[in-house]
Order: structure tokens, then C-alpha cells, then sequence
């Protein structure tokens, strides 16, 4: 018996039959490129030249179907297993903070308890007489809350929240986390930010969370400067603006990054840490989060010694990831 | 050489509602799909499980020559059930007998997009299939788990 698939293509199909064949394939062709896989070519199941093609259309909708679907569910294991190196970072990130947090907190705390102290002993005051040390008291505890808000929000993991943040604002709120242990290892913080800094359309607890990391990175470096053979130093925080991005800068007087090390930095896991003082995860997941933004993080010596981290972040949003 | 009628007269040693399958040598069983079969997942669970039966029969490993030849459309589920890898794997070979176009497509789809458990190759006859699937079992023909 002839084979039909190897008869030519014009001794078998009329015309018409031809040109409803290709528009058939051509709908299923236009579906797949639409992104939806389930258009199916009429099959005649000759076996003849239209027919196999028939298949080969059907069959490469089906897989390039298949493809997809699987290309998504590893993205989205992609996204579950960096959406945990985020929250392990933040865990060894807090346990980091949590002497400094305590301090802070115990600050407010204390004002408080003396203030309550001097009041009970004078069990005849006024509303009006003690109207100061009220005061006192509440500014006390919205600093608490303040406080804890920053750790709250810091642990958070949740999904990209973006929101119009003003440009310094994860900045500060990461230094309210850190300020207690950068000042008791003797570490001054420098700032020189652009007079009108304008907003950022970013998720300001992520944002945050690269400062945490990136402070607590400084503060580390100049803990361990053997060179200057002195504990403490300053960190400089600098926050410019151009046309496109708000660039902010951290930068340290430690030691800076060896040379053979720069571009391993932001690779996961890798540290110069010793063991049990870093999960190596800090930078890698900063770096991530600032890709998110559709932002950059890199590294720059700097002058005459130390490192500089350079985050920019677009100014409009531009670039984020869906 | 060894020609498709003679399917015929092979000792069929099985089958499924999808076709037989026959004994064409020592460890080389051959699927005849019904005329113009179309398989689906389901069908391919079915035939599969069946030649596991016929393997465990023996005590051996085996190799499959499918006649592509015979089928007019394979849905993708049922290539991946082909190619899936399984624990105490019961075949040592898959040879594809693809002698007219629409089974060349069938089979380039199954050996391009799914890289199969077990070797497997097209062949444009049956006796290349069987001597390729001799060699199969003289290397990997061994019992089974």
C-alpha cells in the first residue's frame, strides 16, 4: 500500500482544503504565542502530508504547553526557596540586633519607671501638676512603639509591597535598629544627603532590611580593623539624585574588601566571617532585593581605605518586578 | 529480513484494548497498536503495565519495539509514561519502528521532548529494530530486581 504521507501535497488536497488546513494551523500557532495551549488543529488521521503536519502542530502546542507549565512551577520554587533565604538572613539579622533592640527599648522603659516612681510618692498631685511628666511618659512609650514597629516590620515576610517611601526613610528606620549597637562599639554616623530627596516607589521593609544589612556589615568591618589598631570609626551615609535613580551610599573606614574576594561578595553563603558570625546570605539577599526593585547593588572601595556599598533604586519604579 | 506481515505469525504472548503484544525473540517482545490507534495516558499505563507482567514472567529485563507505524496520534501524557523513570524498570531497551512520516513525527516528538527511562531509538524497519534490540539485551538483558 502507498505511503500517503510521501504523495504530494497538491495530488491529494484541493485548494480550499489547503487553505482551511494552514489557517487551522495558524490559529493554533497565534494561541500558542498568546501564551494559551489548549487550540487543537483538526486532524483528518490519514496519515497524509496535511495530517502529520496536523500532528507536528498539535504535538508542539502540547509540549511548548507542557514547558511552560513546568518553566513556572520552578520559578515559583525559585521564588519560595529565595523568599526563605530572605527570612533566614532576617533571623540571623535579628538575633544580631536583639542586644541593641533591648537597649533601646530599655532607654524609654527606664524614663518611664522613674517618672512613675517620683509620681507615686506624691499621691496628692494633680492632673495638671504631673501634665509634664505625662508627657514624658507617652513620648517614652511612642518610642518603644516606634522601636518595635522597626523590629516588627523588619521581620515581616510577606510578598513585594510597593508604596511611595520618602528616600531617606528606610534608611533611618534601619538605623534605628542598629543605633544602639554602632554607638556602644563606638561608631559615628555620618550623613550627607541631597537637600530635596523625592520618593521611591519601593517596598520600604525590604529597602530596610538591605540597610540593616549593610550597616551591621560596616559596623563588623571597623569592629575588626586591625589596621588602625582602634575600635570604632565612622560610617558615611550619603543619598544623591539624578534623573533616573536615588543612589544611596554606605561607607565604612574599616579595612575594605580584599581583592580577591570582590567578586565572590554577593555570591550566597560566601563569607569571610568567621564560623557562626555570618550566614553569608546578608549581601547575596540584598543583592536580590535590590534586583527586585529593579535596582543595583555594588561594591566600591573607597578612598583611602574602606569599602562603599551603592545601592540605586529607580525613581519611579521603573524596572520592578512584577 | 524480517517483513511486517510476519507479525502474523508471532506467538502473541499478551495485550491490552490498545493491541498485542508478540514474542519475536528470547527477551524482544513487539507492540502491534490496533489499526490507526490513538494513545492516550491511560492506554499507555495499560500497556505498560502489561508488558511488566509479561517481563515479570520471564524474570528478566526486555526490550519493546513499538510499531509507530500503526498509531496515527500520541498525546503528551502518554510520552511521559513511556519515558518516565520508574524503580525495578523492566525494560532494558524501547526501539520505535517508524517507517512512513506520521510515525517519524510521533517518534521525533517521543525522543526529541522526552528523554526516555531506557535507551531508545527509531528505526525505519523492524529488522534494524530487532538487531539493534538483540545488542539491547545481550548488554542490559539481566533479571530483574
Amino acid at each position: 500500500m502507498a505511503d500517503p504521507s510521501t504523495e504530494p501535497v497538491g495530488a491529494r488536497h484541493a485548494l480550499p482544503e489547503l487553505e482551511r488546513a494552514v489557517a487551522s494551523f495558524t490559529e493554533v500557532l497565534i494561541s500558542v504565542a498568546s501564551g494559551r495551549f489548549d487550540t487543537r488543529a483538526e486532524r483528518s488521521f490519514r496519515g497524509d502530508p496535511i495530517d502529520v503536519l496536523a500532528f507536528m502542530v498539535n504535538a508542539t502546542a502540547e509540549e511548548v504547553g507542557i514547558l511552560v507549565e513546568t518553566l513556572e512551577g520552578e520559578r515559583e520554587e525559585l521564588r519560595r526557596a529565595r523568599d526563605k533565604l530572605v527570612l533566614t538572613e532576617k533571623l540571623a539579622a535579628l538575633g544580631e540586633l536583639s542586644a541593641g533592640v533591648a537597649h533601646e527599648l530599655n532607654q524609654p522603659l527606664t524614663v518611664i519607671r522613674m517618672i512613675t516612681d517620683l509620681l507615686s510618692r506624691k499621691p496628692d498631685a494633680t492632673l495638671a501638676e504631673c501634665a509634664k511628666d505625662l508627657t514624658l511618659i507617652a513620648d517614652a512609650a511612642r518610642r518603644m512603639s516606634r522601636i518595635v514597629d522597626g523590629v516588627q516590620a523588619f521581620a515581616r515576610g510577606s510578598s513585594l509591597q510597593l508604596e511611595p517611601t520618602d528616600a531617606e526613610r528606610p534608611l533611618e528606620d534601619a538605623l534605628v535598629l542598629v543605633d544602639e549597637s554602632l554607638r556602644q562599639a563606638n561608631i559615628e554616623v555620618s550623613r550627607c544627603y541631597e537637600g530635596a530627596l523625592p520618593c521611591v516607589l519601593v517596598d520600604s521593609d525590604r529597602v530596610q532590611q538591605i540597610f540593616v544589612n549593610l550597616l551591621v556589615n560596616a559596623k563588623y568591618a571597623m569592629e575588626t580593623n586591625e589596621s588602625t589598631g582602634s575600635r570604632g570609626g565612622v560610617i558615611h551615609l550619603a543619598i544623591e539624585v539624578d534623573e533616573h535613580v536615588v543612589r544611596y551610599r554606605v561607607g565604612d573606614d574599616g579595612p575594605g574588601v580584599a581583592t580577591e574576594h570582590v567578586a565572590r561578595i554577593f555570591d550566597p553563603f560566601f563569607t569571610t566571617k568567621p564560623v557562626g558570625s555570618g550566614t553569608g546570605l546578608g549581601l547575596s539577599v540584598s543583592h536580590g532585593i535590590a534586583s527586585e526593585h529593579g535596582g543595583s547593588l555594588r561594591y566600591e572601595p573607597r578612598t583611602p581605605r574602606g569599602s562603599s556599598f551603592v545601592l540605586e533604586l529607580p525613581r519611579d519604579g521603573n524596572g520592578v518586578t512584577p | 529480513m524480517l517483513a511486517l506481515a510476519s507479525l502474523e505469525t508471532l506467538e502473541v504472548v499478551g495485550g491490552t484494548a490498545a493491541g498485542r503484544y508478540a514474542r519475536l525473540d528470547d527477551q524482544i517482545y513487539v507492540a502491534i497498536p490496533n489499526p490507526a490507534y490513538i494513545q492516550t495516558g491511560e492506554g499507555a499505563e495499560r500497556s505498560l503495565a502489561e508488558l511488566d507482567r509479561i517481563a515479570r514472567g520471564i524474570g528478566r529485563r526486555v526490550v519493546l519495539i513499538v510499531m509507530v507505524d500503526r498509531v496515527v496520534s500520541q498525546d503528551p501524557r502518554s510520552r511521559r509514561v513511556w519515558s518516565t523513570n520508574r524503580p525495578g524498570e523492566t525494560r532494558c531497551g524501547q526501539a520505535l519502528v517508524c517507517g512512513n512520516v506520521l510515525a517519524r513525527a510521533i517518534g521525533s516528538f517521543f525522543l526529541g521532548l522526552n528523554r526516555g527511562a531506557v535507551p531508545t531509538r527509531m528505526f525505519p524497519t523492524l529488522a534494524e529494530a530487532h538487531a539493534w534490540s538483540k545488542q539491547r539485551v545481550e548488554t542490559d538483558g539481566g533479571p530483574l530486581d
